[in-house]
């Protein structure tokens, strides 16, 4: 199945920015040495933001296998 | 074992290095990334997949008697790439779809359990018309709960230029010669216009990000470790299908530049451009060159002519719009011989990074088979005061043949360019130019087009 694309609404926008406020502080995973120099900053941001945009994505990732299932049920329903 | 000659550029990754041996390019790959290199070809499928999808660029394993030194592990022959091209001589819409392709590739390794270890821009070339990876050294085996170490090299390559070239001025991709590793995001985030800030993917990527990364400059890796939390394997397939998104959603329009509408407004009519067509393909078929360099090629009209011919052309132009629409043309026709390229040539981009050579100057990537220099050698003379004795001192190193195209004094074009300025220019003749020229090459062929007053050459180097 096609992962799906995440839009932009602004429910979005004011969750990151309560989850920031909430976690901010308290996040990062310790990763093996990479070649590249992730910086730290960037690290404890990217844990915020995969935090907020992986809960967004399996949402929408499950309502998209509801909405698939449904369409199939449907679709051999109108045959019959 | 010890005569491969190793690319001054390859040296920062410890997994391998690129090295000649005999005019022919070779990967290694270093004992210490065997793990990972047997993962990405075996077991995982993923070298597979990105090969079937035409995603990287392929390569065969060959004998360990060509390694450049005995620690070999394995070594490669790649596919060679025809010509190298950075970052900061593509248009709107290949950066694009370079961003688009590394988070395609990152989107399947994560489905194969490898991650990208690396997003470097330089690490996409464009090949037979595709974005395509050409670092196949630059997957680790992905470990549930780390985060993407190459996040912010990603943002700074890809997504600080593309917003700034949509937001505010296409000519900001110019910064991506100065900054070698991508714009800095607080640079970016200081030149974005405030309304950017309005938008969710630009304020986490880039405006948090930045401030992210201010703030915790001098955070120790002790006090690092204790704030451990982990990254699931959900929340990077958010963060990645959230970057292709935002990436998706930019556009820029190639208009209102100086040579945007060049081609359906230049001094020949249509049965003129037919004629200089017609000499233009007679002259290459002569010269039969298997790759050609168009110097202010536009929207490379006359590339195609040379591609069509079976020649590999690469298409330089110094306007983005120019160069937008003849890449748009080569996706959309399918095109694989013909690559454009913004250059330029008063300032071609130099050789640069460490010492010197990590990225190599224009030069250093050729020379072509031949060169088309059509309508240029006023912009040259006449625009930018060089002299004809320099043009074809330097045409003469970036190609053996040359087809060229002689403006004289009094035709429009050159007129135009001297509509505001005093004429200095008075050895700017066709005389002057054939002595000039003759200095380093033979005048082969030399045909008048139509009744423009113009000249067509073709000349081969002495």
């Amino acid at each position: 199945m096609r992962e799906p694309r995440i839009r932009k609404p602004l429910l979005r926008y004011l969750g990151v920015l309560l989850f920031a406020s909430l976690v901010a502080p308290a996040a990062l995973h310790a990763m093996a040495l990479a070649y590249i120099d992730p910086l730290s900053g960037s690290v404890l941001l990217q844990v915020i933001a995969a935090g907020v945009l992986g809960m967004i994505f399996s949402t929408k990732s499950f309502l998209l296998r509801v909405r698939g299932a449904a369409r199939a049920v449907w679709s051999r329903f109108s045959r019959k | 074992m010890n005569d491969g000659r190793r690319l001054a550029g390859s040296f920062r990754d410890p997994s391998g290095f690129l090295f000649e041996r005999d005019g022919v390019l070779y990967r290694q790959v270093e004992p210490s990334y065997r793990e990972a290199y047997d993962l990405f070809m075996g077991e995982s499928g993923l070298y597979r997949e990105l090969i079937e999808r035409g995603l990287l660029v392929p390569h065969e394993e060959v004998s360990l008697d060509l390694a450049a030194s005995s620690s070999a592990y394995r070594v490669l022959r790649p596919e060679r790439v025809g010509f190298i091209s950075y970052i900061y001589s593509w248009s709107f819409s290949q950066l694009k779809d370079a961003a688009i392709t590394t988070l395609a590739i990152q989107r399947a390794a994560l489905d194969r359990g490898m991650v990208l270890k690396d997003a470097s821009a330089y690490n996409i070339q464009f090949h037979e018309g595709r974005a395509v990876l050409i670092d196949t050294l630059s997957f680790d085996p992905y470990v549930e709960g780390e985060p993407w170490v190459a996040y912010r090299q990603f943002c700074q390559h890809f997504l600080a230029p593309l917003l700034l070239m949509s937001q505010r001025d296409v000519r900001l991709l110019g910064l991506t010669r100065v900054h070698l590793d991508g714009i800095p995001l607080d640079l970016a985030s200081a030149l974005l216009p405030r309304r950017s800030w309005l938008s969710f993917s630009t304020l986490l990527h880039v405006h948090l990000h930045a401030r992210s990364i201010r703030r915790h400059s001098a955070t120790t890796r002790a006090e690092l470790a204790d704030r451990r939390r982990r990254v699931s394997r959900p929340g990077l397939l958010g963060l990645v299908d959230n970057l292709e998104s935002a990436i998706r959603s930019l556009s820029w329009r190639p208009e209102g530049t100086e040579w945007a509408d060049y081609e359906v407004e230049h001094n020949y009519g249509e049965a003129g451009m037919e004629e200089k067509r017609r000499i233009v393909g007679e002259m290459l078929r002569t010269i039969s060159p298997a790759t050609v360099w168009d110097l202010g090629a536009n929207t490379g009209v006359f590339s195609r002519v040379a591609a069509e011919l079976g020649a590999r052309v690469v298409s330089f132009d110094v306007d983005s719009a120019a160069v937008e629409r003849s890449y748009l043309r080569v996706k959309t026709s399918g095109e694989r011989r013909v690559l454009p390229i913004l250059m330029d040539l008063t300032n071609p981009s130099p050789a640069q990074g460490w010492a010197h050579r990590e990225r190599e100057s224009l030069e250093e990537r050729g020379p072509a088979d031949a060169l088309l220099a059509l309508a240029i050698i006023h912009h040259l003379s006449i625009s930018n005061n060089v002299p004809l004795a320099d043009v074809a001192s330097c045409f003469a190193r970036l190609a053996g043949a040359l087809v060229i195209e002689f403006v004289p004094r009094e035709d429009p074009q050159v007129a135009r360019l001297l509509v505001s300025r005093r004429d200095i220019f008075s050895s700017y003749d066709r005389e002057s130019f054939e002595r000039e020229f003759l200095s380093y090459y033979t005048i082969d062929e030399s045909v008048p087009v139509g009744d423009t007053g113009r000249r067509l050459y073709r000349m081969t180097r002495r």
